[in-house]
């Protein structure tokens, strides 16, 4: 009898280097996008990528996401409630974010995904291990294009000082909350970009 | 070329710099809804709703991008551009001459012509009546 289980999807692994150079690439041929530090992931989406933003009623509440890319018709859509809560901007900055990173390094995975169906099918197909690679992937790419490393270096050196108490020791969660104000990011994902980038092995941080 | 009215909006909101939030903010409407027009998702508003729009956008009465503007808003609501409709509400001639081009079987290169003509200036002192 003939094996009839469909095979499971490959999700490429990247290492962050390839990631921080998509983001660095990306941000580069759209300056427009970037103010100061602050990146405009809804701008570099709409207009770098020529993406269709749409609201989607009820879209969490039914299917359990936030957004979700339909990649042949360059639409992503996003939550309405998520849209309109001011409260959450910074959440829905870094939905954003993913969506634009799945559309960057997951095209092949997400080639015909023209509904919310088909999205979830996909996702649904992969084992755990693919699925934590393929969230991983975006999340990272999403937190290198949010906080690129080329400022987020030297934003961290010069805030160093003013988190460092007598005893040397640097208060990681005020230095995570200033990334989070100065980058228009939520103090998780800021917190994590820096074990992303490091500072766990480079300086000893306890960024758990 | 500009097809739509959401992709009309999307082209000039970014041209003033405003995120979708904050333009949705300016002109009273909640940002899924107005994210919706732009992706033409909804037809274009109510005619109070377009003058905030066009108002927001820094559209002056007159301009070219004005009448895209609500061109593209009639044509995506399959009605009489608003501001057109005002002008025939105010002048009594003006369904009279649309007559006239009906009956006469004026082509659009004469109407081209008729319009550059209006456009010339030489009318400015002559409208008492209206």
């Amino acid at each position: 009898m003939a094996d009839t289980k469909k095979p499971i999807p490959t999700v490429r692994e990247f290492a962050l280097w390839q990631l921080e150079r998509i983001a660095a690439d990306a941000l580069a041929k759209n300056p427009k996008c970037v103010t100061g530090r602050r990146v405009d992931i809804e701008r570099l989406m709409q207009e770098g990528f020529d993406i269709q933003l749409v609201a989607f009623h009820e879209l969490t509440r039914c299917w359990k996401t936030y957004a979700f890319i339909d990649t042949t018709a360059k639409k992503v859509f996003v939550d309405a409630d998520l849209m309109d809560n001011l409260a959450q901007a910074k959440k829905y900055r870094f939905t954003l974010g993913e969506e634009l990173a799945h559309k960057l390094i997951h095209t092949s995975l997400f080639a015909n995904c023209r509904t919310i169906e088909d999205r979830l099918a996909i996702e649904d197909a992969l084992d755990e291990m693919r699925k934590a690679r393929l969230e991983n992937n975006a999340r990272a790419l999403a937190s290198a294009m949010l906080m690129p490393e080329a400022t987020v270096r030297p934003f961290v050196a010069s805030v160093i000082p003013k988190f460092t108490d007598q005893q040397g020791q640097v208060c990681v969660d005020k230095l995570a909350s200033a990334i989070s104000h100065e980058y228009d990011v939520n103090y998780r994902p800021a917190k994590r970009r820096l074990k992303l980038l490091g500072y766990h092995r480079s300086h000893g941080w306890d960024l758990a | 070329m500009v097809k739509t009215f959401g992709k009309f909006l999307k082209e000039k909101r970014l041209a003033l710099d405003l995120s979708l939030r904050e333009f949705a903010r300016r002109v009273g409407l909640q940002p899924s809804n107005y994210c919706n027009l732009e992706a033409d998702v909804l037809p274009p508003p109510p005619v109070n709703a377009l003058g905030r729009i066009a108002q927001a956008l820094g559209l002056r009465q007159g301009t070219k991008d004005f009448e895209v503007f609500h061109d593209l808003a009639a044509k995506g609501r399959d009605e009489i551009p608003a501001d057109v409709t005002r002008i025939v509400r105010e002048n009594d001639l003006i369904p009279a001459m649309l007559r006239t081009v009906e009956y006469e079987n004026v082509t659009k290169d004469q109407l081209r012509g008729i319009i550059e003509d209006l456009k010339s200036g030489r009318y400015k002192k002559a409208h008492p009546d209206r």
